[in-house]
C-alpha cells in the first residue's frame, strides 16, 4: 500500500493544535526530523499520545562505528512476523554499515535501503508529520541515529478472521465490513478510517481471571476530557472475574442498569465507530467481541442508521422521520388501540367502528387481556424466530403468524383488529435500526397498555409524560441521555430529525473551540460547460 | 442546570396549558367579543411583573428567592415572604390537578373517580420534580414541541373544516374598557404565576443575562398562541356561547370534524392539554419545593415528596367541585391573590434590594 | 426512585383490582347513529334512537357469528326530557346506550314550532354528543329515521345526504354548534336543515293564526305513505327497522332521492317556516354560501332554449348604511360560474354574448334573492341573514336602540339593496357547439 495521496479535498487535520502554520506552507513537510534518534522517537511517541500498540525495536549492529537503528511500527496494524523476516533479520546479518563499503557518496540510509532487497518498495520521510502519517497507515519505519530522515515501508497485516458483512446492522449501500473478535484487527479497521495523530488508543486489562484486553479509542480534544476521565476511572475500578463481551462490560460501567433505555450503543460497523468517534464519542473494544460499544450515546441515535452517512440528505431525512414514527407506533399502537376501542370509540369514523365492533362480537376475553396475551405471544414468536437455526426460522414464522394468528381469529379468540394493530407495532419495531435496543425500549408498552386499559387516553398521556421525565432524567457519563447534541457538537432537534448536507455541517472541532464553523473547503458546484 | 431556551419552553408550556382549556379571558368577566384584547392586556401585565421577578433573580444568580429574601429581609420575614409565593405555587398546583380531573370526568369519563386521574398526575409530577430542574427543562423541549404541534394543527383544522363563523371581533370596546380589564385579571394572575417561577428556577439557569429575555419571550409567545385560540373561539362559537361552556376550547374542538378521518378533535386536544397540565403541575410543585427547601435549608426533593403526599387528599377528596374551582378562578379571588403575591412577595424583596443597592452605592 | 416506582405500581394494582370504570367493551355498547325528538302527549317528547347492531353489519368472513340479521333497531320513548327518555330506552336495551356517535339530530316539526332551546341545551351539556352533528327538522322525526334508505343504516344515509346536498346549491349543512352560535349571537337567527319526503302531503301547521305552507310546487301532494307519518300507529318498543331489501323487492324503487332537503328558519328557538329549493338558494345567494349546483336561464340569443351554468363559488358582503337616519343594507353578491349546456350554434367566446349572459344571470340571482328576502321579511319575520348582527358590529349604539323592536318592526321593513356581480369564468371545455 502506497502512502495515499487523497484527491479532491485534502484531508484536514482535526484540531489545529501542534500544527505549524509555516510548515503548512511548505506543502506539508511539517517539522523536520532531527538527527538525534532518541529525540525522534520521543517526538513520534508523544505525537501519537504514547499509544499502547506502538512498538519500537532497537538494533545494535556489529562493527565500528555503528549508528543506532530503531524499527518503529504500530503493532496493531502491522504484521509483526513480516517485520522480523524482512527487516530485523537482514539488518542483524548485515555486518556493518560503513561508508567505505559503498563509497563516500552514500549515507547510512542509502546503505540500508540497498541492503534490504526483500522489500519491494521503500520510501523516505523527512518530516515528523509524514512519518507519523505513514506509521498510522500501517508502515514500518526505520530510523538511524544521526540522520534527519527515516525509511519506511508497507507491512499492513492481513486480518486473522475474514471480515464479514455485519449481520446485525445490514445496509443497502455503504461499506459491507464488520468488526471481528480480535481487538487488533478491529483497531486496524478503525485506524484505516481515522489516520490522525490525535486518535488515542488506551489499553486496559480487566477481569481477574479473563484478563481481557479492553481498548478505549477516541480522538483527543474532540471527546470531552471529563467524560474520558470518568470512563477511565470506571474501567479502572472494575473488579470482576470475566469479561467475555462488550455487553458484560456495559453492565459494569452503565449509569442506570435497570432502565429500559440502553444508553450505550453497540455496533459492529467500523464506519459507524469512526463516524461516532469523530463526533466526540468514545469507542470501547473488547477482545473477543465483534461489537464496539460507543459511549456516551443519546436517545436520538435510536433513529440513526449507518446508511444515513451515505444517503443523500433528503432520503436520509425522510428515513429518520419515518423511523421515529415507527418507533412511537411500535410502542403506542396497541395501548392506543385498546384505549380508543374501550374508551374513546367516538373518535373512530362510524363505518370503521362498526367493522371493529362487528369483529369483536363474540370474542370471549376482554380486550385489554387479549391485547396483553397477543403482545406476549408476538414477543415469544419473535424470540423463537431469532434463536432457532436459520432453517427453522420460516417454519416458526408460518406457525406463529399464519396458523396461530389466522386460527385464533377464526376461532374468535382474538379480534382481528387487535392482531392487525399488534402486528403493525411489531413490524414497526423492526424498522428501528438497532434491534437490540428496540426490544428493551418497547418494554414500556406494557405499562402503557395497563394505563391505557384503565384510564384510556388520559392514562396513556400521563404514562407518556412519566416516560419523558424518565428519559430526560437519564445521564450517561455525565452527558444527558436526552441531550440533542453529541458530546463534541451542538445540534438542534431539527438537526437530529433531518440530515443536513455535509457542506452545511460544522467540522468537529476540539471542545475548546466548539464554535460552529462551516466546512471550509467544499467544492463549489460549477457547470464545466458553462461559458462565463 | 437548564439553558435559557429550556426556561423559555418551561414557562411558555406552563402558561399555555394553564390558560388554554379554561380560557379565563372568555369565561370570567363580561368582555365578550373584546376578550382578545384582554389576552393582550394580561400578557403585557404579566411581562411587566415577571420582568421585576427576573430582575431580582438575575441580581442573585446563585440564589433563589428562598435564599435572598432571608438575606434582604432577615430570616423570619424572608421565610414568610418566600412561603407566601411557594404556597401560592403549591395551592395552584393542587387546584390545577383537581380541576383537570373534574373537567376530564365531566367531559369524557363520567364513571371514573376523581382520584384515579388526579393521583397519577400528582405522582408523575412528583417524579419529575424530584428529578430536578434539569430533567424538567429537558422534558419541556419535547413536550412543548408536541403540544404546539397539536394546537397549531387544531387551529388549522378549525380554519379548514370548522363551521361558519358567526361571531366577530367587532365592535371593539363597545362597552368600555372596564369589562376587558376585569377579564384580564384571572389571565394575568395565571400568567404571572407561571412567569414568577424564575424566582425558583433562575438559580438553575446557565445564562443569567438571557433569562429575562427568555421569560418575557415565553409569556409573549404563549400570549400569541392564546390570542389565536381566543379569536378562533370567539368567532366560531360566538362570545355569548363561548362564555357558557366549562371549557370553550373543547367545545370548539368538538364542533370540528373531518368526515371519515377524525371524528372527535376534542379527544385529541384533551390528551395534549393533559400533557401540558401534567407538566405545569410538575413545575409548580418543583418551584414550590425549591423555594420552601431553600428557605428552610432542606433538600427540595424531600420537600416535593412531602408536598405530594400532603396533596393527595385535597386533590382527590370530594369537598371541592367544579363550581368551587370556578370561584377560585373568579376575578375577585385571582385579583386579590395577585395583589398578595406582588405586594406581599415581590415588592418587599425588590424594595429591600433597591435600598441595599443604594446604600452600597453611596 | 425505586420507592416512587413501587408506589406507582401499587397504585396501578389497586386500580386494576377495583375494575375499570369507564372502560366498555365495544361489542357491549349500543351505538346510536341518529336521534329524533318529536312532540308527545301532555308536554312530553318522544325520543327515537336508531340503535345499530354492528354484528349484523359484519362484512367479510370473520369468526364472529351474527346473532341476528337485524341491522338496526329503533327505540321510542316518551318523557319530559331527553335524558329521561334515553334512560327509559336503556331499560329495554341489553347494551349500554352510547350517544357519542350521533351524527344526525332530527327534530319533529310540531316540537320545533314550540321551541327547542332546552333540547339543544341537552346536546351541548352532554359533552359526549358531538356538537358537529347535523340538525334537521322533519314533519315527524321518527318518521325520517324509519324510512327505507339506500344504505341499511338510516344514519349513514342521512349523513351522506347532508354532506352532499350542499352541492346542489340549494341547502347547506347546519350543525348543532352553528345553530347554538346563531341562537346566542345578537341580530342573527338560526336556521337548520329541513328534510321532507317527496311523497308527503302538503304540510299545514297553524300557529298564531298564520299558515305556514310549503310553497315549493315540486312537492308532490299525495297521501302519506304507510310507515311515514303514522306516529300514532302501534310500534312495539325495539321493533326492527324495515328491511330495505325486502322493501325494494316488493317492486317499489326506493333510494335517497325520495328526500328533499331545504332550510328551516327559526325565530329564537322556535321554528317559523321553511325555505325550499329556489327560496333556499335565494337565501344562500344573499349570505354567499352557494357551493355548487346548476343555474338555468333563458338563452339571451333568443333560441328559446335554456342555458345551464354551474356555480363554481359564491360570496357576498353585507354592509349596513345609515343615511339621514334611515338604515339600509347594501348586499353585494359575487358569483363565479361556468357554462355547462348551450343550444346548438352558440359560441361563448364573444364579449357581447358573455355580457348578455351575465346580465341575465344577475337578474335571475337578484330575483331569487329578492323573492326569498320578501318571504323572510314579510312572512317569517326572522333575521336569518344576520343583518342585525352587521349593525351590531359596525354601530353598537344604533343596535342597542333598534334591538328591542328589530324582528317585529325594523327587519320586516328594512331596505335592502342588492348588487349582483356574476362572472362567467370558463366556457367549460369548449368555446362553442359545432353546427354544420
Amino acid at each position: 500500500m502506497k502512502p495515499r495521496r487523497s484527491f479532491g479535498r485534502t484531508p484536514r487535520p482535526i484540531g489545529t493544535l501542534g500544527e505549524n502554520k509555516s510548515g503548512q506552507k511548505e506543502n506539508g513537510s511539517g517539522n523536520g526530523l532531527e538527527a538525534d534518534l532518541e529525540a525522534n522517537l520521543r517526538a513520534i511517541s508523544s505525537l501519537l499520545g504514547n499509544p499502547s500498540d506502538l512498538a519500537v525495536r532497537r538494533l545494535a549492529l556489529h562493527g565500528e562505528p555503528q549508528p543506532d537503528i530503531a524499527v518503529v511500527y504500530l503493532a496493531s496494524v502491522v504484521q509483526s512476523q513480516e517485520v522480523s523476516l524482512t527487516v530485523i533479520e537482514p539488518l542483524l546479518s548485515l555486518s556493518h554499515v560503513s561508508h567505505e563499503a559503498q563509497g563516500e557518496v552514500a549515507g547510512p540510509l542509502e546503505v540500508l535501503r540497498l541492503s534490504l532487497p526483500t522489500i519491494h518498495s521503500i520510501y523516505e520521510a523527512r518530516s515528523l508529520k509524514d512519518l507519523t502519517a505513514a506509521l498510522l497507515e500501517g508502515n514500518v519505519a526505520i530510523l538511524v541515529d544521526g540522520e534527519p530522515a527515516a525509511l519506511y515501508f508497507d507491512a499492513v497485516r492481513p486480518p486473522t478472521r475474514l471480515y464479514q458483512v455485519p449481520t446485525s446492522e445490514t445496509t443497502v449501500i455503504g461499506p459491507q465490513i464488520g468488526l471481528v473478535e480480535s481487538v487488533d484487527d478491529n483497531l486496524a479497521l478503525i485506524r484505516a478510517r481515522i489516520r490522525h495523530p490525535r486518535l488515542r488508543v488506551e489499553k486496559h486489562v480487566i477481569g481477574r481471571k479473563s484478563k481481557t484486553d479492553v481498548r478505549l479509542v477516541y480522538i483527543e480534544g474532540v471527546a470531552p476530557r471529563e467524560v474520558v476521565d470518568e470512563l477511565r476511572r470506571r474501567l479502572s475500578e472494575i473488579d470482576t472475574d470475566l469479561i467475555l463481551d462488550t455487553g458484560m462490560l456495559r453492565d459494569l460501567i452503565t449509569d442506570r442498569p435497570y432502565s429500559p433505555f440502553v444508553m450505550e450503543r453497540m455496533t459492529e460497523r467500523p464506519d459507524t465507530v469512526a463516524a461516532e468517534i469523530n463526533l466526540g464519542r468514545i469507542a470501547i473494544l473488547v477482545e473477543g467481541s465483534p461489537f464496539a460499544m460507543l459511549v456516551p450515546s443519546q436517545f436520538f441515535t435510536l433513529i440513526e442508521s449507518a446508511e444515513d452517512y451515505y444517503l443523500n440528505p433528503l432520503s436520509a431525512s425522510v428515513l429518520k422521520v419515518l423511523r421515529m414514527f415507527a418507533y412511537m407506533l411500535s410502542v403506542l399502537a396497541t395501548p392506543l388501540y385498546v384505549a380508543i376501542v374501550n374508551f374513546h370509540f367516538e373518535l373512530v369514523p362510524l363505518p370503521l367502528l362498526l367493522n371493529i365492533a362487528a369483529t369483536q362480537e363474540g370474542v370471549p376475553f376482554p380486550l385489554p387481556f387479549a391485547a396483553f396475551i397477543t403482545e406476549v405471544v408476538l414477543d415469544i414468536v419473535r424470540e423463537a424466530g431469532i434463536r432457532l437455526p436459520r432453517q427453522f426460522g420460516p417454519v416458526v414464522s408460518i406457525f406463529g403468524a399464519v396458523i396461530l394468528g389466522q386460527s385464533a381469529v377464526q376461532a374468535g379468540f382474538v379480534p382481528p383488529g387487535l392482531i392487525i394493530v399488534a402486528m403493525m407495532g411489531t413490524i414497526c419495531s423492526f424498522a428501528v435500526p438497532r434491534a437490540e435496543k428496540a426490544l428493551a425500549y418497547r418494554l414500556i408498552r406494557f405499562p402503557l397498555l395497563l394505563l391505557g386499559s384503565i384510564l384510556g387516553f388520559p392514562g396513556i398521556t400521563i404514562g407518556a409524560v412519566a416516560f419523558v421525565y424518565h428519559v430526560a432524567s437519564l445521564k450517561t457519563l455525565g452527558i444527558p441521555y436526552a441531550a440533542l447534541y453529541a458530546p463534541g457538537q451542538t445540534t438542534r432537534l431539527s438537526r437530529k430529525m433531518v440530515k443536513v448536507s455535509a457542506r452545511h455541517q460544522p467540522i468537529t472541532r476540539p471542545l475548546a473551540q466548539a464554535d460552529r464553523v462551516r466546512q471550509g473547503e467544499v467544492p463549489e458546484p460549477r457547470d464545466p460547460k458553462a461559458n462565463d | 442546570m437548564i439553558s435559557s431556551r429550556q426556561l423559555f419552553f418551561t414557562i411558555a408550556l406552563a402558561r399555555i396549558s394553564a390558560l388554554l382549556v379554561l380560557l379565563p379571558v372568555v369565561q370570567s368577566g363580561d368582555a365578550r367579543q373584546d376578550a382578545w384584547i384582554a389576552v393582550i392586556l394580561a400578557t403585557a401585565a404579566s411581562v411587566v411583573i415577571v420582568y421585576l421577578g427576573t430582575y431580582l433573580a438575575s441580581r442573585y444568580p446563585e440564589k433563589s428567592l428562598g435564599h435572598f429574601a432571608s438575606d434582604l429581609l432577615g430570616k423570619p420575614m424572608g421565610t414568610i415572604v418566600t412561603c407566601l409565593l411557594a404556597l401560592s405555587f403549591y395551592a395552584l398546583c393542587l387546584i390545577r390537578t383537581r380541576l383537570m380531573s373534574l373537567v376530564l370526568i365531566s367531559h369524557f369519563m363520567r364513571r371514573t373517580p376523581g382520584w384515579a386521574l388526579a393521583v397519577p398526575v400528582l405522582l408523575t409530577a412528583m417524579y419529575g420534580a424530584m428529578n430536578g430542574p434539569d430533567t424538567v427543562g429537558r422534558a419541556s423541549e419535547f413536550l412543548f414541541t408536541i403540544m404546539i404541534m397539536i394546537i397549531v394543527g387544531a387551529l388549522i383544522m378549525s380554519c379548514i373544516w370548522g363551521i361558519d363563523r358567526v361571531g366577530g371581533l367587532r365592535p371593539v370596546l363597545s362597552r368600555g374598557l372596564r369589562p376587558v380589564l376585569a377579564a384580564s385579571v384571572p389571565a394575568t394572575f395565571l400568567g404571572l404565576v407561571s412567569g414568577l417561577q424564575v424566582l425558583a428556577l433562575g438559580r438553575f439557569t446557565v445564562d443569567k443575562r438571557r433569562m429575562t429575555r427568555a421569560a418575557a419571550l415565553a409569556l409573549i409567545v404563549s400570549g400569541l398562541v392564546l390570542l389565536a385560540v381566543t379569536i378562533d373561539v370567539l368567532t366560531t362559537l360566538g362570545p355569548t356561547q363561548a362564555q357558557m361552556y366549562v371549557t370553550p376550547v373543547l367545545a370548539l374542538a368538538s364542533s370540528i370534524f373531518i368526515e371519515g378521518t377524525l371524528e372527535r378533535l376534542d379527544l385529541v386536544l384533551m390528551a395534549s392539554w393533559l400533557l401540558g397540565i401534567t407538566f405545569d403541575v410538575t413545575t409548580l410543585l418543583m418551584s414550590s419545593a425549591i423555594l420552601i427547601g431553600n428557605s428552610f435549608r432542606l433538600d427540595y426533593r424531600k420537600v416535593a415528596f412531602v408536598l405530594t403526599l400532603l396533596g393527595i387528599v385535597p386533590v382527590s377528596h370530594r369537598f371541592t367541585d367544579i363550581f368551587t374551582m370556578r370561584r377560585l378562578h373568579s376575578i375577585p379571588v385571582t385579583g386579590i391573590w395577585s395583589v398578595v403575591i406582588v405586594a406581599g412577595t415581590l415588592m418587599p424583596v425588590l424594595i429591600a434590594h433597591l435600598l441595599r443597592q443604594r446604600k452600597g452605592g453611596s | 426512585m425505586r420507592r416512587v416506582g413501587l408506589l406507582v405500581l401499587v397504585f396501578l394494582m389497586a386500580i386494576g383490582f377495583s375494575g375499570c370504570w369507564d372502560s366498555a367493551e365495544i361489542e357491549e355498547v349500543a351505538i346510536v347513529g341518529s336521534l329524533a325528538i318529536d312532540k308527545g302527549e301532555e308536554g312530553m317528547i318522544v325520543v327515537s334512537l336508531e340503535v345499530i347492531n354492528p354484528g349484523a353489519l359484519a362484512s367479510g368472513t370473520s369468526g364472529a357469528i351474527a346473532e341476528s340479521p337485524i341491522v338496526s333497531v329503533m327505540t321510542r320513548d316518551e318523557a319530559y326530557s331527553i335524558p329521561a327518555a334515553i334512560s327509559s330506552a336503556q331499560q329495554r336495551t341489553p347494551r349500554r346506550i352510547c350517544t357519542g356517535l350521533v351524527n344526525t339530530i332530527v327534530v319533529g316539526q310540531a316540537l320545533a314550532l314550540e321551541g327547542i332551546g332546552e333540547y339543544i341545551d341537552c346536546f351541548v351539556r352532554n359533552a359526549t354528543v358531538r356538537s358537529s352533528a347535523v340538525m334537521t327538522t322533519c314533519d315527524t322525526g321518527a318518521g325520517l329515521l324509519q324510512r327505507p334508505f339506500m344504505f341499511p343504516l338510516p344514519s349513514r344515509t342521512l349523513a351522506g345526504l347532508y354532506s352532499t346536498a350542499p352541492l346542489s346549491g340549494m341547502t347547506k349543512a347546519v350543525t348543532v354548534s352553528e345553530f347554538l352560535a346563531k341562537l346566542s349571537e345578537p341580530g342573527i337567527e338560526p336556521i337548520s336543515l329541513h328534510t321532507v319526503g317527496r311523497k308527503t302531503k302538503d304540510v299545514e301547521v297553524k300557529r298564531h293564526g298564520e299558515d305556514i305552507k310549503h310553497t315549493d310546487p315540486a312537492i308532490v301532494r299525495e297521501q302519506p305513505t304507510d310507515v311515514y307519518t303514522n306516529l300514532d300507529a302501534e310500534l312495539p318498543p325495539g321493533s326492527p327497522l324495515l328491511d330495505p331489501y325486502k322493501e325494494s323487492s316488493s317492486g317499489e324503487f326506493v333510494t335517497a332521492t325520495t328526500i328533499n332537503i331545504g332550510i328551516a328558519a327559526y325565530r329564537g328557538d322556535k321554528l317559523v317556516g321553511f325555505l325550499d329549493d329556489y327560496e333556499a338558494r335565494g337565501y344562500l345567494w344573499t349570505v354567499g354560501k352557494v357551493e355548487g349546483g346548476a343555474v338555468e336561464i333563458d338563452d339571451p340569443g333568443g333560441s328559446g332554449k335554456k342555458i345551464a351554468l354551474s356555480v363554481i363559488r359564491s360570496s357576498s358582503s353585507i354592509k349596513p348604511v345609515l343615511e339621514q337616519g334611515a338604515l339600509r343594507m347594501e348586499v353585494e353578491i359575487h358569483v363565479d360560474l361556468e357554462t355547462r349546456q348551450l343550444p346548438m350554434g352558440t359560441v361563448v367566446d364573444s364579449g357581447s354574448f358573455l355580457d348578455a349572459l351575465e346580465n341575465a344571470l344577475n337578474a335571475l340571482i337578484l330575483r331569487e334573492a329578492r323573492t326569498t328576502l320578501n318571504k323572510v321579511q314579510k312572512e317569517l319575520k326572522t333575521d336569518i341573514y344576520g343583518f342585525g348582527n352587521r349593525v351590531y358590529r359596525t354601530n353598537p349604539k344604533l343596535w342597542a336602540e333598534l334591538e328591542p323592536r328589530w324582528n317585529e318592526e325594523v327587519f320586516p321593513d328594512l331596505e335592502v339593496n342588492f348588487t349582483v356581480k356574476s362572472r362567467i369564468r370558463a366556457p367549460g371545455a369548449a368555446y362553442g357547439v359545432s353546427t354544420r
